[in-house]
């Protein structure tokens, strides 16, 4: 039997253009770790509110910087944990937004953080060495 | 991204090819704009038979077109879309907003009435 890969890890730069990165990665862990495209795209959502977060919100100016994400798979789920250097934010906190209020008062903050949580199963904050340190995990 | 326009019966009709994502989703919001300018008279439609992923920056332009074409008593709808799609819509709320039509013709009908 083929040994598969079980970790894997996917340094970006704090950039949205890195999202093209981040879908190929998980377009190869679909192949690799035969995983359905409903998962994969739901994946893809969680990390992206998570990664554009960081990107638009984490830092004072343009400077380069480094985000960090380290997948594991193991029996029914994969573990992820992002790590970056940006300003201090626990993506566990906010409340939720109103979701079906009237119209005029719906507004888009906060819809990133929450649709993260619909498709993660856990999330975990810690910040560490001025780093934030995001944990998910999701059931394949 | 991609965005074909086209023109049916008094519909423009925007159908954004690829990820709507936080990448794509401001040339969506430019191309949505440019409608709002110009043909201000006209019904519109965003066809998403050719989007397979949508992120909260996606959802936030459709929001905002909502918003707009309501102010302006301008009708607006989406269409066709695909599961993972009407997913992230039904449980962001999105669908007590704005009407999802299964296909194109039955959009277009429905501005008729």
């Amino acid at each position: 039997m083929i040994e598969r890969r079980r970790h894997a890890i996917l340094k970006l730069d704090n950039s949205l253009t890195e999202l093209a990165r981040l879908n190929e990665t998980l377009d190869q862990f679909k192949q690799d770790w035969q995983l359905s495209d409903k998962f994969i795209l739901q994946l893809n959502l969680v990390l992206e509110e998570l990664f554009t977060n960081a990107v638009s919100y984490g830092y004072e100016d343009d400077s380069k910087q480094q985000i960090d994400f380290e997948f594991r798979i193991g029996e029914g789920e994969i573990e992820i944990t992002m790590c970056d250097n940006g300003r201090p934010f626990d993506p566990t906190t906010p409340e939720d937004p109103e979701l079906n209020g009237p119209l005029a008062e719906k507004q888009i903050g906060g819809l990133g953080i929450f649709l993260m949580r619909q498709y993660s199963d856990n999330i975990e904050y810690r910040r560490e060495n001025e780093k934030n340190i995001v944990t998910l995990t999701k059931k394949i | 991204m991609d965005i074909v326009k086209t023109e049916d019966q008094g519909v423009i009709i925007l159908s954004p090819d690829g990820r709507l994502d936080s990448n794509s989703a401001p040339l969506l919001e430019q191309e949505i704009g440019l409608i709002g300018a110009g043909d201000s008279g006209h019904h519109l439609l965003l066809d998403f038979s050719k989007v397979e992923y949508i992120s909260s920056a996606g959802l936030r332009v459709v929001l905002k077109t909502v918003k707009e074409r309501q102010a302006a008593s301008k009708s607006f709808a989406v269409s066709n879309m695909q599961d993972h799609v009407r997913e992230v819509f039904e449980i962001s709320g999105f669908d007590s907003y704005v009407t999802i039509h299964p296909d194109t013709l039955k959009a277009i009908e429905s501005f008729k009435v």
